[in-house]
């Protein structure tokens, strides 16, 4: 587990298989910081380029540790596998050969951001209805969580003229992936949580608790290299007894606040 | 807000619609829950499992999948119950597991914590519930605090039977953890108010739970539904039963805090069921002293319920808990109770409650009315007891003041409030000594039965006169006589909503008033005056009553009269002062007043009771008993010495029978009577006008319309010409009523003396002897009449007979022994008499002749 | 053994509310076999009390009408009843004049032919042995103790006629002053020769 600043050091170790002597072009480790989207596999965009020669072209006999160190990487992103695309980190050792290519060994490692706690944090607190149908006011007590944080709202009831079964409240993320026109968006559900079973009636207020820690979430990612965005929503949820479902989605953002 | 389409299946569903039994019939529910059931045991089986390998994590996992089944909607509030309480009993082992767990810091926190991550709420919200209930046993957190967050998550359950009972289950896990006086989880944040606080919103989430199944379902299954409702009750009514039962709870904080706020969500809650129950447990449970403090807050509420709610049944208990509490109060003697001053604000304070009560909630039927003020007559009685009278008068009062306020028209008419009202009214009339001091103290008594109309009037008022009867109730003055007949004048004449009786019934009614008149002692211990005034009242009363009453309740008020006037003939008599006084006049006598009043006056009455019944019971048969009474009365005025008067009477006893009496037979039997009172009584009457009355006596006779009834008629006149040696019948009856009076009688009686007077026999054997020749002509035109026919009337000769015996025996001269003779052997010429009568007078005759004084006269009369 | 109640003048509820309460305790249907009213009952309420008095049936009930009896039933004027070898009389005696004269009684007596003459009106007790003509009159007096203009010391009273072969015990109840209850007891044989 990395964060951005941190320094990246470690040793490669090269083995021979047999006795004889392995002759090389040179052998280098790269630090790569990609992101791959899934429509376009293979298809690696490098944010994050370093390198360092470990050994020039030469020969090695028997086992070689080679150390290396990237000094205070700058990783500016987190590590994220969605459900389009994927940001990785990983080490990359070549070895190169003249002829039958050379060999290239990856090491994934996780990175992770700490963010700061954000200067404004309003409460969420919105109206919203179908005339003549169902009028509530939702208030979440934030608009930005952290991944351990807890959801405290509650639901106050202004009018209701369908019969409710039960409400539940959902954690969405919706990937974008692309630019422009060629934007793509998919939406999964992370988490499925009941706050009322039973119909209400006006002028109830029901309490919202959800703790986030258990759910498999990360921060709000905005923009990574132009090339995609994970937003978060709050999406409340009444069915009715005729399993009609009224919905209004909240968009929330999620922030690190520490590492593990 | 986005409506979606229908979405299959999907979200976490509670199951099938319906406020609860939803679906399904009996059978079915019984699959489903048994089904349940079966789930339950398994996964609790698992849980406790995983408890004794100390796999918690695991262990909540099957808590929570167990407790899932408390989701379901489909079950009927019963059955639903017997899973809860399945599920309930494994919570517990898991309750008794996390206690064992070691408390460090947070630990239990984190646990809390950790049950939310469940994401179904009512599984989450039970587990919550336990774990709460281990969280504050740990004392890692503060009692008030868990408590209210408990109490606010629960509001996810909105759905009205799982809320309830999930809330139910909230209690009784916080039941032995409120931070009561005295508890170990008191503290300096948490205290008694904050358990009164956590109970008073549990119960308003409960109550409006509770409410809402009312109106979930089907319109045709309302009724199930309010029965299932009814079976709950007792969930609600556990809040208040903690309430009641905090050590820390004081009259303050209820009368302040507990009390408004029960109040508050009762009334805005609007659904009788709620209310009518939890009023009901708030008197139940509460102390006296805390009713005592509030009660005008309490009748304030009550005033302001639905109107189908049965406000007495809220009154009624809170009224005897007051009564109680004084009564217990009075009884150990607290003095700072305070005496009647204090009670006194009490009960004007609750009579004005009850009365704005009733006032104020215009659909409230009648009848729950009067027994409101019931019960308020039932709460004076039980406190003040034997001096209650005055207070039941006001509560009685008060009553009149609501029900008129109400009745249109006056008269209750609705048959369940007339019954409520009769009820009612029967009570006071036991609390005072009789039904005569019951009506004289009680004002609204008079007033409450006015409303009651028709035949229920009727029946109460001849409850209190037969009451008065049985009891011998004396009635002393006028004003205890008119404020009884007025009480009663349903009784004494047509009014509107008299009731259709029949002449059986009717005539009872009328025996029933007829009896009361004995109560006025006339002739015993009533004052003269007072007497006569009662009589006066009475006639007046019984006058407007029309012939068909007259005729029934006039015959006693003329003889009460009758018994006044001998009472006063007595006291006009001169009286000794002292054992060797000289007779001293009756003050006033001279005047013909006695004991200030007009003997004349008396016989006045008795005039016009006679003359009404002549004059306006004519369809009544009223005549016979119009002469009747002039007979009578004539009689008695002779005797007061008012020669006049007692003329009159006799007088008019004539008229009475020369016009109205027509049918031969009510002639003979008039006549008779005439006859007889001729004979017995005729002192201080003019020789001319005592001539008058003889003659027509004897002219009517003989005038009769059949031979027979001439013959037995005269025979009978014949007495009216001779009379024994009088005494004066006023010093028999002076003599025979010191005899017998009674000892308050006596000093009234003794020494008196009657002004001699010369009294003369009548002996006028001529007319004696004329009569009996007169008669005898009848009885022989008689028995031509009838030989015709075969019939025979020689009986009338042995009747003749009989009379020539009676004055030849006494002595007149006039009846010769041959008259006799020659009658006995007319008798014992006629077969048509029966042997054994005739044997009997023979043998009469012939005893006669053996022995006695007389024996030499009668041997002149010769019998077979 | 034959018994017979001679009861009547009630005047009820004219002259009185109703029987004392002495007398209504101890007079209950199942014990006597003959009921002789000498009238003046006044009211349907003391005649039902006689027929209830009468069990059903279980007794005889002889009423004959007083003179303020005309306005709620038909009675007889005088009635005879045979018990044991005796024949009695029964009637009012409103019509017998003089009122109460023991002649003018005798004279009923012997035109009913009858042993016993049973008549009422007086207010008094009274029972008459006729040794000479082995007749026996009798009046139970008022059983209220109700006002009559014949006398103003009227005691309630009736008779009970214990009946037996030619002798009558003559037992009469009176309430005195007090609510005492006073029994006196007179017995007269028939075939008694003495005057």
């Amino acid at each position: 587990m990395y964060t951005t600043g941190d320094t990246v050091k470690g040793t490669v170790t090269i083995k021979p298989t047999s006795n004889k002597k392995v002759e090389h072009q040179g052998i280098r480790i790269e630090l790569l910081g990609q992101v791959e989207l899934f429509f376009d596999r293979g298809n690696y965009y490098d944010f994050l380029a370093l390198s360092r020669e470990l050994e020039p072209a030469g020969d090695v006999s028997g086992d070689v540790e080679l150390p290396f160190e990237f000094k205070s990487c700058d990783m500016q992103h987190e590590s994220y596998t969605g459900i389009n695309v994927r940001l990785r980190y990983v080490l990359r050792v070549t070895v190169t050969r003249g002829y039958g290519g050379g060999i290239v060994k990856e090491l994934p490692f996780c990175v992770r951001l700490v963010q700061n706690l954000p200067d404004i944090n309003n409460t969420l607190k919105m109206e919203v209805g179908i005339e003549d149908c169902l009028h509530i006011e939702f208030e979440y007590s934030k608009a930005k969580y952290h991944l351990k944080d807890v959801v405290v709202g509650k639901i106050y009831f202004l009018l209701v003229r369908i019969r409710i079964k039960h409400m539940d409240l959902e954690i969405r993320r919706r990937e974008s992936t692309g630019s422009g026109a060629n934007t793509y968006n998919e939406s999964e559900t992370l988490a499925k949580f009941e706050v009322m079973d039973g119909a209400p009636v006006r002028t109830e207020s029901i309490p919202i608790r959800i703790f986030l820690s258990p759910y498999d979430l990360t921060p709000s990612y905005k923009n990574i290299n132009n090339k995609f965005s994970v937003k978060y929503f709050l999406n409340l949820v009444l069915v009715d007894e005729e399993d009609r479902r009224y919905f209004k989605q909240q968009e929330i953002q999620l922030w690190r606040n520490e590492l593990i | 807000m986005v409506s979606g389409r229908r979405g299959g299946g999907g979200s976490s569903s509670s199951g099938g619609g319906g406020s609860g039994g939803g679906g399904g019939g009996v059978h079915e529910q019984e699959k489903w829950l048994h089904s349940a059931l079966q789930s339950v045991k398994s996964h609790s089986f698992h849980m406790k499992a995983a408890l004794d390998a100390n796999a918690l994590g695991e262990a909540l996992r099957h808590a929570s999948v167990m407790l899932s089944e408390l989701r379901t909607a489909l079950l009927s509030p019963g059955r639903y119950y017997s899973l809860f309480l399945a599920c309930c009993d494994e919570l517990r082992h898991l309750s008794a597991y996390v206690s064992t767990l070691p408390a460090g810091v947070a630990s239990y926190g984190a646990l809390y914590e950790r049950t939310q991550h469940c994401g179904n709420v009512v599984p989450r919200l039970y587990l919550l519930v336990t774990v709460g209930g281990n969280f504050i046993a740990s004392k890692e957190a503060g009692s008030k605090d868990v408590l209210s967050d408990l109490v606010e998550m629960c509001k996810g359950v909105q759905h009205p039977a799982k809320g309830l009972f999930l809330r139910s289950y909230l209690l009784q896990t916080a039941r032995d953890k409120l931070p009561d006086v005295g508890s170990p989880y008191e503290s300096g944040e948490a205290g008694v108010a904050d358990a009164v606080h956590f109970l008073l919103d549990n119960f308003a989430e409960m109550n409006k739970l509770w409410v809402r199944m009312r109106y979930q379902g089907a319109a045709e299954d309302a009724m199930r539904r309010e029965k299932e409702r009814g079976e709950l009750r007792e969930l609600v009514g556990k809040n208040l039963t903690l309430l009641s039962e905090l050590e820390g709870l004081d009259v303050k904080m209820y009368a302040n805090d507990v009390l408004p706020k029960l109040v508050e969500q009762v009334l805005a809650c609007k659904d009788d069921l709620a209310q009518a129950y939890v009023m009901d447990v708030i008197v139940q449970r509460f102390p006296d002293e805390y009713h005592k403090e509030t009660f005008p807050a309490f009748l304030a509420a009550c005033k302001e319920l639905q109107p189908s709610v049965d406000v007495t049944r809220c009154v009624s208990p809170l009224l005897e808990r007051l009564a109680e509490d004084y009564k217990q109060a009075a009884e150990s003697g607290a003095s700072d109770v305070g005496g009647e001053p204090k009670e006194g604000d009490t009960f004007s304070s609750l009579l004005t409650c009850i009365t704005e009560i009733s006032e104020s909630r215009e659909d409230m039927p009648h009848d729950k009315v009067c027994d409101m003020f019931g019960a308020m007559m039932a709460y004076a009685v039980a406190v003040h007891g034997a001096s209650s009278l005055a207070h039941v008068d006001a509560v009685l009062n008060a009553c009149h003041g609501a029900l008129t306020k109400r009745l249109t028209g006056g008269v209750m008419k609705d048959r369940k409030g007339v019954e409520a009202l009769s009820r009612m009214l029967k009570k006071p009339l036991q609390l005072a000594d009789n039904p005569v001091d019951a009506i004289m103290n009680l004002s609204g008594l008079s007033k409450l039965v006015v409303l009651l109309g028709g035949m229920a009037r009727r029946e109460n008022a001849l409850v209190v006169l037969r009451r008065c009867v049985e009891m011998g109730v004396p009635i002393a003055n006028e004003e205890a006589l008119s404020k009884l007949l007025s009480y009663c004048d349903v009784l004494l004449h047509d009014m509107d909503g008299s009731p259709d009786l029949d002449e059986e019934d009717f005539a009872e009614d009328q025996e029933v008033v007829a009896r009361v008149v004995h109560l006025l002692h006339v002739d015993a211990t009533t004052p003269p005056k007072e007497a006569f005034a009662m009589i006066s009242t009475a006639h007046a009363a019984f006058s407007k009553g029309g012939s068909r009453r007259m005729r029934y309740t006039l015959v006693p008020l003329a003889f009460a009269a009758l018994r006044l006037a001998r009472r006063l003939r007595i006291l006009a008599y001169p009286q000794k002062q002292g054992d060797d006084g000289e007779p001293v006049a009756s003050p006033g006598a001279e005047k013909g007043k006695v004991g200030g009043v007009s003997t004349k006056k008396v016989f006045g009455l008795l005039h016009e009771m006679a003359s009404a019944f002549w004059e306006k019971c004519s369809d009544q048969n009223g005549a016979p008993l119009a002469l009747k009474t002039f007979l009578c009365a004539g009689e008695s005025a002779l005797l007061s010495g008012l020669g006049a008067i007692g003329e009159e009477f006799l007088t008019k006893a004539f008229e009475v029978y020369e016009e109205s009496i027509s049918e031969s037979q009510a002639q003979y039997n008039a006549l008779a009577l005439i006859t007889a009172a001729l004979q017995h009584v005729r002192l201080g009457l003019e020789k001319d006008s005592l001539e008058a009355l003889l003659h027509k006596a004897t002219s009517c006779s003989s005038s009769l319309l059949k031979k027979r009834d001439q013959c037995l008629a005269v025979l009978r006149a014949s007495h009216l010409f001779w009379q024994d040696d009088v005494t004066d019948p006023r010093v028999v009856e002076l003599e025979a009523a010191v005899a017998s009076a009674s000892a308050d009688q006596k000093a009234e009686y003794e020494g008196r003396s009657v002004p001699p007077i010369t009294m003369h026999a009548t002996k006028d054997g001529e007319r004696v002897m004329q009569c009996l020749k007169r008669a005898l002509k009848s009885a022989k035109a008689a028995e031509q009449q009838l030989a015709g026919r075969g019939g025979s009337s020689s009986d009338l000769y042995l009747a003749a007979l009989q009379e020539y015996m009676y004055f030849y025996g006494k002595g007149v001269s006039t009846v010769n022994a041959s008259d006799v003779t020659a009658l006995v052997e007319l008798v014992a010429g006629e077969e048509n008499i029966t042997a054994s009568a005739r044997e009997r007078t023979f043998a009469h005759i012939k005893n006669l002749q053996a022995s006695g004084e007389a024996a030499e006269r009668w041997a002149a009369v010769a019998v077979p | 053994m034959v018994l017979a109640l001679v009861i009547g003048d009630m005047h009820i509820p004219h002259r009185a509310a109703d029987l004392p309460t002495k007398f209504k305790e101890l007079l209950v249907p199942g014990k006597i076999q003959h009921v002789i009213c000498t009238g003046n009952l006044c009211s349907k309420d003391a005649l039902d009390w006689l027929k209830g008095l009468c069990g059903g049936g279980t007794s005889a009930l002889h009423v004959v009408e007083g003179d303020f009896d005309d306005d709620f039933t038909t009675l007889p004027q005088s009635k005879v009843v045979n018990i044991g070898d005796f024949r009695i009389g029964v009637t009012h005696g409103h019509a017998i004049v003089p009122w109460g004269d023991i002649e003018a009684l005798k004279s009923v007596q012997r035109l009913m032919d009858v042993d016993v003459l049973v008549t009422g009106h007086t207010h008094a007790f009274a029972a008459y042995k006729v040794n000479g003509d082995k007749a026996l009159i009798i009046n139970p007096g008022s059983a209220t103790g109700a006002f009559t203009p014949l006398r103003s010391d009227v005691k309630p009273s009736f008779v009970l006629m214990d009946i037996e072969g030619s002798r009558i015990v003559v037992y009469v109840y009176e309430l005195l002053p007090g609510d005492e209850l006073k029994v006196d007891k007179i017995v007269w044989n028939k075939d008694e020769s003495t005057s």
